[in-house]
């Protein structure tokens, strides 16, 4: 007679203790991680390109993009839910529609990843490192820290440093990235109080307690502040537009990527499913909270700076830069400026380069899982899902990541074939079908629909078709206006020949490796195909 | 010769009915599951005294009047693994008030749904030119050995070695090494050992030997777990996922290194599906998303005179 450990749980089920069943990943850790992945550093960007849609409301804006964000959220959360274990697009889109679409999105969606691991780097580079050692340059004095600063924002610096980065980062993934690991969890927790610091500094810029004017004449000359705004001026800015919502609704595309990112938390859950916790609120709440601090940013930046002080810096320093002293305008720069202190200076580009450095942390890391999944699954060389036998980590698809990051970066510093954002469209692109398909879902596979915990209704409505179609139309949108919106400067010709290319690249691959494989005896079609039953 | 092997279907009735057509739909001769047929959870349907019924399913709590909704909510709750059963609020309370009751009511689900299953199997393969090999697997209380020996068809090869002709020979080991949970055929590495020696030794032809062990062996890859903490927490790795650590059998992977049949099948840890080598020995576990209602599994084409011809993992 066997003896049986059961207990109930608190959930309204009876539990027997069976091998397997853990506790799940507590909201906090879900939260947590999706906040690392926000890319809110990516929020300088439009504060340095607001100038370009005169009019435009930054606050109203980015709140534009978190709602469209949170419908993204929502949906991904419940249609991960539907196959926990699985992670990712992949799957999911195979599953609920062909695995034709289900590898291309994967395909598209890692290649982007990895392009991004390098440029993320270097986009840490230029916000953050090129200003602590330009800023610090200019409050110690110090030609040479000056000049290390201007160095790193340029094409040998950003090759140099994010190339270095990213072995860094392939050489920890190899070693199972264990003190990347421990060190993780309080550097970015310090990272977020240092941007709390950062942001306490504009707020007292805003105060008057800082003078971003008063500090910039100190440096350049009584009048230099005034110049900037005249210069601009002179050009025909109209430094205080009045309110214009169309400019507004464009530019909503400049802080939707910094949270659209949260979504990349690959869903996993325990056999015991509640999705009324986990994803369905920790993403959702992560992309709110960096929705809120990218909103601040921009505002305190704007009071901080002068909305005029803003839209002149950044006109000047893009049009006529060699009117403008400074090397950069982000705000990193400008508040490490207005604040003239040596720690406080450190502290801002501490956080702007630990938040930014991270999310290119990530990216290495889904490149990587990307490659090492189609190994295993057929769909790409046996040797690309090879793991080591020490560290047990896929070295070879780390290999594989690592140099097409290298490649992509090389490109990227050294020539203007491509620019960062266009990935964007790429990456949104799988997104907009993914909730999409998360949308029609239940329709579709209307049985493992009832069965999952993504079974939730609104007046006899899934939820996740209510979100999926209002995120889709949304993000559609935000597509759109990515490929068209020739200030964002992701669609000259070689740039969308690219974002067309890699999902052309990855059809053919698709069929390549079917051809392969039947040659082989394996059907991949009926990796997917579900076993009739009576 | 062309066999199908899945494990882990722990109480899935859908699952089960799709590996019930796996002979036609793959064309196999011979069907395996390496252990772990039992579920893990009962979903009380309570019954209120307005007529209504309650039932938490998939964490959310639902509310139904109408029979057949219930009858739908009952086939969706076995297709997913669980055991329903029927009682009041007051029943519902005493067992929350005294768990080891639940002992009981966990025993007779289990083997009920076994019974049936046999009756199902040998409904569906009769007269199909197609073996079923069914071993019980750690997880597997054993009281429901007699069930699965009631079977007509279906052969049980848990602790034997069956002769699948053509020289092939099929070694059945249910039992695994200790978990976190104490399983009841949880065993230690040393006594797992002698258990996988016993039969092993009863067979000549490595080159032709299928090794069916439950618990796959240990740091190959196909046994990697989320890594826990003491109070049964998933530790997160870098990007929020868990992280995974083997969690295989020594003795397992000693007895492969050892013998070196020519094909090892293994189960037990549903994340960690793959094909992987140890030395001479292809090592296959299809992993397991019972709960999803999907069948994972692994074709294997053997041949008589090159051995292992092909393996292939599926999902259905």
């Amino acid at each position: 007679m066997s003896e049986m450990a059961t207990e109930k749980t608190s959930s309204g089920i009876f539990a027997r203790t069976s091998s397997g069943l853990v506790r799940s990943i507590s909201t906090f850790d879900t939260f947590f991680y999706c906040l690392v992945q926000l890319a809110v550093t990516f929020g300088f960007f439009q504060i340095a390109y607001w100038v370009f849609y005169p009019g435009a409301q930054m606050e109203v804006a980015t709140v534009i993009a978190v709602v469209i964000a949170l419908l993204e959220g929502v949906t991904y959360g419940l249609f991960t839910s539907v196959y926990p274990r699985s992670g990712g697009e992949y799957v999911p889109l195979s599953r609920a529609t062909h695995p034709f679409i289900g590898f291309v999105a994967s395909f598209s969606n890692t290649f982007w990843q990895i392009f991004f691991t390098g440029t993320i780097v270097q986009f840490g580079t230029t916000f953050g490192v090129a200003p602590l050692f330009a800023a610090l340059g200019l409050q110690l004095d110090s030609d040479a820290l000056f000049n290390l600063g201007l160095w790193f924002d340029t094409p040998p610096g950003w090759f140099i440093f994010g190339a270095a980065v990213i072995i860094l980062f392939s050489y920890q993934l190899h070693r199972g990235m264990r003190v990347y690991f421990k060190v993780q969890k309080w550097l970015f927790g310090l990272a977020i109080a240092a941007y709390i610091v950062f942001l306490l500094v504009l707020v007292l810029g805003s105060t008057g307690t800082f003078s971003f004017a008063g500090t910039y004449d100190e440096y350049f000359g009584t009048g230099a502040y005034t110049t900037l705004l005249d210069t601009a001026r002179a050009d025909g800015v109209d430094l205080l537009p009045l309110i214009d919502w169309k400019m507004t609704l464009f530019f909503t595309i400049w802080p939707a990527w910094s949270v659209f990112f949260a979504v990349l938390s690959t869903a996993f859950s325990g056999e015991i499913k509640n999705v009324t916790r986990g994803q369905l609120i920790a993403i959702p709440f992560a992309q709110i909270i960096g929705g809120v601090l990218i909103l601040l940013t921009g505002f305190l930046a704007r009071v901080a700076i002068s909305q005029e002080g803003l839209l002149a810096i950044s006109w000047v320093s893009t049009i006529t830069p060699e009117k403008f002293p400074l090397p950069y305008p982000w705000i990193s720069m400008l508040a490490s400026i207005m604040a003239n202190n040596v720690i406080l200076t450190i502290i801002i580009n501490f956080a702007v380069i630990v938040m930014t450095t991270y999310v290119a942390a990530s990216t290495a890391i889904y490149g990587t899982r990307g490659l090492l999944a189609w190994g295993i699954d057929g769909m790409a060389p046996e040797w690309l899902g090879k793991v080591s036998e020490k560290y047990r980590s896929p070295t070879n698809a780390i290999i594989v990541t690592a140099v097409i990051a290298i490649i992509t970066l090389a490109v990227y510093s050294f020539t203007d074939w491509i620019r960062f954002l266009q990935g964007m469209a790429g990456m949104g692109i799988v997104f907009t079908v993914t909730i999409f398909v998360a949308a029609i879902f239940p329709f579709l596979k209307r049985e493992v629909y009832e069965a999952s915990p993504a079974k939730i209704e609104i007046a006899g409505i899934p939820l996740m078709t209510i979100t999926g179609l209002l995120g889709s139309i949304g993000m559609g949108f935000i597509v759109y206006r990515v490929i068209v919106d020739v200030d964002y400067g992701a669609n000259s010709p070689i740039s969308m020949a690219m974002f067309v290319a890699v999902f052309v690249v990855g059809a053919v691959w698709y069929f390549i490796a079917r051809a392969v494989r039947r040659s082989q005896g394996v059907d991949m079609d009926a990796r997917f195909k579900e076993i009739p039953i009576e | 010769m062309r066999i199908y092997y899945a494990s882990d279907l722990h109480g899935s009735e859908k699952c089960w009915r799709k590996f019930l057509a796996t002979p036609k739909y793959y064309q196999v001769d011979i069907i395996i599951i390496g252990g772990d047929i039992t579920g893990k959870f009962i979903v009380p349907i309570i019954h209120l005294p307005n007529g209504r019924v309650e039932a938490t399913f998939m964490g959310r709590k639902r509310k139904l009047k109408k029979e057949k909704d219930i009858e739908a909510l009952k086939k969706q709750i076995a297709n997913t693994g669980q055991y329903v059963i029927d009682m009041t609020q007051e029943e519902y309370e005493g067992y929350q008030q005294d768990p080891s009751r639940l002992d009981s009511l966990f025993k007779k689900l289990l083997v009920e749904r076994v019974e049936q299953w046999m009756e199902m199997a040998d409904e569906t393969l009769r007269g199909q030119n197609v073996r079923c090999f069914i071993s019980a697997g750690n997880d597997d209380i054993f009281d429901v050995d007699d069930a699965l020996a009631a079977s007509e068809i279906v052969e049980m090869h848990d602790g034997r070695v069956v002769d699948l002709g053509n020289d092939f020979k099929l070694l059945g080991m249910g039992y695994g090494n200790i978990t976190p949970w104490n399983c009841p055929r949880d065993i230690s590495e040393e006594e797992l050992a002698t258990k996988i020696e016993a039969v092993a030794s009863q067979i000549s032809n490595m080159d032709r030997a299928i090794f069916d062990i439950h618990v796959p062996p240990y740091d190959t890859g196909i046994d990697e777990a989320p890594q826990l903490t003491e109070d049964m927490k998933m530790v997160l790795d870098p990007t929020g996922t868990p992280k995974m650590v083997p969690v295989g059998s020594t003795a397992t992977r000693d007895a492969i290194l050892k013998y070196q049949p020519m094909l090892g099948l293994h189960g037990h840890i549903h994340e960690s599906a793959g094909i992987r080598k140890l030395g001479r020995t292809t090592l296959v576990n299809p992993g397991s998303e019972y709960a999803e209602c999907i069948l994972r599994g692994a074709i294997i084409d053997l041949d008589p005179e090159e051995g292992l011809v092909n393996v292939n993992l599926v999902t259905g």
